[in-house]
């Protein structure tokens, strides 16, 4: 139910400003702002409870101050680093095996119960065993992201294969195609968006692991600032500490997303 | 020359019920200069422009049209589903909507959708009862009796405890059809109900509708793009044009009911059914063509 | 339309040579599905033959087989036993003498309409580059889409996306073309110019077609022998040839043989129809379309 209006530029523009500046931003842009004053008022005045968490407005001065010290930046790197070693690594190993699970039966059968033994076992729980195995804390911290993407990952990817429709198989195969032919121009185009959603989910989970390992077992990082702020007395670097978590996470499933847009050209259109 | 009759004796169809007796018409829906503009993304879309349509109590009344003119639109708007930008539509004499007026949604007109709208949630009978439950007209009791007479009467015997998702599509539409007609409408609204259907099942479900006609006599809204549907079941076909919708042709189908597959052979079919192709076919085209340029 | 498509008729892109034979037989085969006991039979003993170069319709209920027996023709499936063949030889596996357009759109959603099309000369390695986008943009605008070569199928209408499918079939001068139902769900006037389309293709370049519908109409317009099935257990209830003058034309459809053979076909159908109801009238089930659409289906 498209209407047949003009793509012009203009069209666009003016559809950039209404959903800015249209009634939903409004509404929602009240309530985070009434939710900021309460929270400033509410610690300001000392009330019960409340008055142990850090007032908004000392989270400003924090952040103003950490912006210029560069050991908060080098927290962001090291856990950067941890990220996208354990994420790229996951990609690497976790999409040809997804690949060749999702299609090869045989194969499937003998790995896939030795991963739905594995996969339950939240990444975290590895912490111990990994530092016992890996001759660093940094590889112990990398291994266990890798956990978080990988298994959804591949899990992703055999669902993905598994349902492409027969259709398409037939098709292909009736018009001359050989078995690479099957496999690069149809099952790996076909896959695409279920390893673009493993990835997607794999980033988020690995975020997750990767704050709580270093929280647990590191001495650098996001997650490590934000516990030793705990542990140290200064709370306002806490929320600190959260809100770039939150914005860290956010911009890695941007750049997923980003790419994903990027090499299916074919869901890009509405 | 041929000895197999067509009349179909259908399974429940001289089961009394009392949602479907015949009593005096109501349900005329009067349509006036109706013109229905939506804006998304700030620019006017036209899709209903000017209609004007008489539609007497009582009357199936059928719109042919290309896709996308506006037919389902107008359809909401009588459903209380959308508003009216500019004109009236009344229904038995009394306002129904305007560009200041519309009214929400209810008993007296019940729709039929394209995709079926059957709570998956709910056994088959208790879908079909729950109009009249909800509204506390009947009590489940009694609800129970005449729905179950009801989808007798559509030729669904013994799956009434069943759930929406367990049945065929066939029963589905008549199970909704049922529902519809267990509410006891003012007007009933069908929106290309049997598109998605095989057409040898659709045949025998059309049959089935004009059997609850025949016997109800209720005014029917009726949607389709299939021609042939369209003058089988029709009192009056209606021909809509391409976007913006307007009345482009009325055609009187002057075959007698009750109506059977005999009539899909007969001359006069054959006749009427030419006058509806020459009608349609340019606004199909444009239609087309206009679709392809949108796209290109 | 007509005239650009049947200009191509000389042209040696769309004829294979304008000789060749494609009659496909199938001589008494069996094909069930699952393991006794409690293996569900589809067809049964079935015979049937492709006349070469023809438009062959089947017209039956649902449940009948039909998909079943495309599968084999295609090669997608094997029978249970019996022979299938191709011009005397047997058929062993799909190929692009025999290719299929489905119910449900095969376009790859992930390559461009262009790319769809010349995907099977592309892939079977048969012609230069340059002259695979020549003959693919000449298919194109054949059928009118030469505009969209660049669109993915997602932008396509119902219609264009069947179009694109014909063509990506036709440019592998297939021998035999399957169509199982394609113009299922689309709409009346949508329909209409489908056939038309079809119907010219076909006459530019007659193939061996068989073309599965469940409308009357439709079938009667198109075909050259209609061949009717019965309900479950599955046979052959009628053969007729229908000899409409080609090309076909719309206005054929208010003509006395028309009629003739329409009402001809639907006693057929209703017959079969009241059939199925009876039988089923003595056992459990009451509903009479289900008996007509999956008797015997233990379903």
């Amino acid at each position: 139910m498209s209407a047949p209006g003009r793509r012009t530029t203009r069209g666009l523009a003016i559809k950039i400003q209404e959903s800015v500046f249209s009634k939903e931003t409004y509404r929602g842009s009240a309530t985070v702002i009434v939710l900021l004053i309460l929270w400033e008022t509410a610690a300001q005045l000392g009330l019960p409870v409340i008055k142990n968490i850090p007032p908004l407005t000392s989270v400003l001065d924090a952040f103003r101050e950490v912006i210029f010290d560069s050991s908060y930046w080098g927290s962001w790197g090291a856990s950067f680093h941890r990220i996208f070693t354990g994420f790229i690594v996951a990609q690497i190993i976790g999409i040809p095996l997804g690949l060749l699970m999702g299609t090869s039966r045989f194969f499937r059968e003998m790995t896939l119960p030795v991963f739905e033994v594995l996969r339950p076992i939240p990444p975290l729980a590895w912490v111990p065993a990994a530092a016992i195995f890996w001759p660093t804390r940094e590889m112990s911290i990398i291994f266990v992201t890798f956990l978080g993407a990988f298994f959804v990952l591949i899990l992703n990817i055999v669902s993905g294969a598994r349902a492409i429709d027969s259709r398409y198989i037939r098709a292909a195969t009736s018009m001359g195609s050989r078995r690479k032919d099957i496999f690069w121009r149809i099952v790996l185009p076909a896959t695409l968006p279920s390893i673009i959603v493993g990835m997607t989910v794999g980033i988020g989970l690995a975020w997750n692991t990767v704050v709580a390992a270093e929280m647990i077992a590191s001495r650098s990082g996001l997650g490590f600032m934000t516990w030793r702020s705990y542990v140290t007395f200064t709370y306002p670097l806490i929320v600190v500490g959260m809100i770039s978590i939150g914005i860290a996470g956010y911009i890695s499933s941007g750049i997923i997303r980003l790419l994903g847009h990027h090499i299916t050209p074919w869901l890009r259109t509405n | 020359m041929n000895t197999v009759s067509y009349a179909m004796e259908l399974p429940g169809a001289n089961v009394a019920n009392p949602a479907l007796s015949s009593r005096p018409s109501v349900g005329k829906l009067s349509i006036r200069d109706a013109s229905i503009i939506y804006d998304p993304e700030g620019v006017h879309v036209v899709a209903v422009e000017n209609c004007s349509l008489e539609i007497p109590a009582g009357e199936f009344c059928v719109i042919v049209g290309p896709p996308e003119c506006g037919k389902t639109t107008l359809l909401n708007a009588i459903a209380g589903f959308r508003d009216l930008t500019f004109g009236e539509i009344y229904l038995d004499d009394q306002l129904l909507c305007s560009a200041d007026k519309t009214t929400p949604p209810g008993a007296d007109r019940i729709v039929v959708f394209r995709d079926g709208a059957l709570f998956p949630w709910d056994t088959v009978l208790d879908n079909v009862i729950y109009g009249p439950v909800v509204q506390g007209k009947m009590k489940k009791k009694e609800a129970r009796e005449a729905g179950e007479e009801l989808l007798s009467r559509m030729g669904l015997v013994g799956i009434s405890r069943s759930y929406p998702g367990e049945i065929s599509c066939g029963m589905r539409r008549r199970a909704e059809i049922a529902r519809a007609m267990m509410n006891d409408p003012k007007v009933l609204l069908l929106d290309e109900p049997f598109r998605a259907m095989d057409a040898l099942t659709r045949t025998v479900i059309q049959k089935y509708l004009l059997d609850v006609y025949d016997a109800s006599n209720k005014t029917v809204f009726f949607i389709t793009h299939d021609l042939e549907e369209a003058i089988f079941l029709g009192t009056k076909v209606v021909v809509y044009t391409a976007r913006p919708g307007k009345v482009k042709k009325l055609i009187q189908v002057d075959i007698p009911r009750p109506r059977d597959f005999r009539v899909l052979s007969s001359e006069r079919y054959q006749d009427l059914k030419e006058e509806v192709i020459e009608a349609v076919r340019d606004e199909a085209r444009k239609a087309i063509e206009a679709d392809e340029r949108k796209r290109a | 339309m007509a005239q650009a498509i049947s200009k191509h008729n000389g042209s040696s892109h769309v004829g294979l040579s304008q000789e060749f034979s494609a009659e496909m037989r199938i001589e008494n085969v069996r094909k069930t599905y699952g393991l006794e006991p409690q293996v569900k039979v589809i067809l049964d003993d079935c015979s049937f033959v492709l006349e070469n170069r023809k438009l062959t319709v089947l017209i039956g209920p649902s449940g009948c087989g039909k998909s079943t027996l495309i599968n084999v023709l295609a090669g997608y499936e094997i029978p249970n036993s019996g022979k299938v063949l191709l011009d005397g030889h047997p058929v062993r596996g799909p190929g692009p003498d025999r290719l299929v357009v489905f119910q449900e759109t095969a376009l790859f959603p992930w390559m461009t309409t262009f790319a769809n099309v010349s995907y099977g000369p592309m892939v079977r390695r048969e012609m230069g580059k340059k002259q695979l986008h020549a003959e693919t943009m000449k298919l194109l605008k054949l059928v009118g889409l030469e505009a969209f070569a660049d669109k993915y199928p997602s932008q396509l209408s119902g219609g264009m996306i069947r179009r694109a499918e014909l063509v990506r079939a036709l440019i592998n001068r297939p021998k035999v073309m399957l169509m199982d139902e394609p113009f299922r769900g689309l709409d009346a006037m949508t329909r209409a110019l489908l056939q038309e389309y079809y119907v010219r293709l076909f006459e530019a370049r007659p193939a061996t077609n068989l073309f599965v519908t469940s409308e009357v109409e439709e079938a009667i317009f198109l075909a050259d022998r209609l061949i009717i099935m019965s309900n479950r257990p599955t046979r052959i209830r009628k053969i007729m040839n229908i000899d409409l003058q080609r090309p076909r034309k719309f206005k054929m459809l208010t003509s006395k043989e028309y009629l003739g053979y329409k009402g001809e076909a639907l006693d057929i159908l209703y017959d079969e129809a009241m059939k199925a109801f009876d039988s089923v009238q003595k056992g459990v089930k009451v509903d009479f379309l289900e008996a007509y659409s999956r008797a015997g289906n233990g379903s």
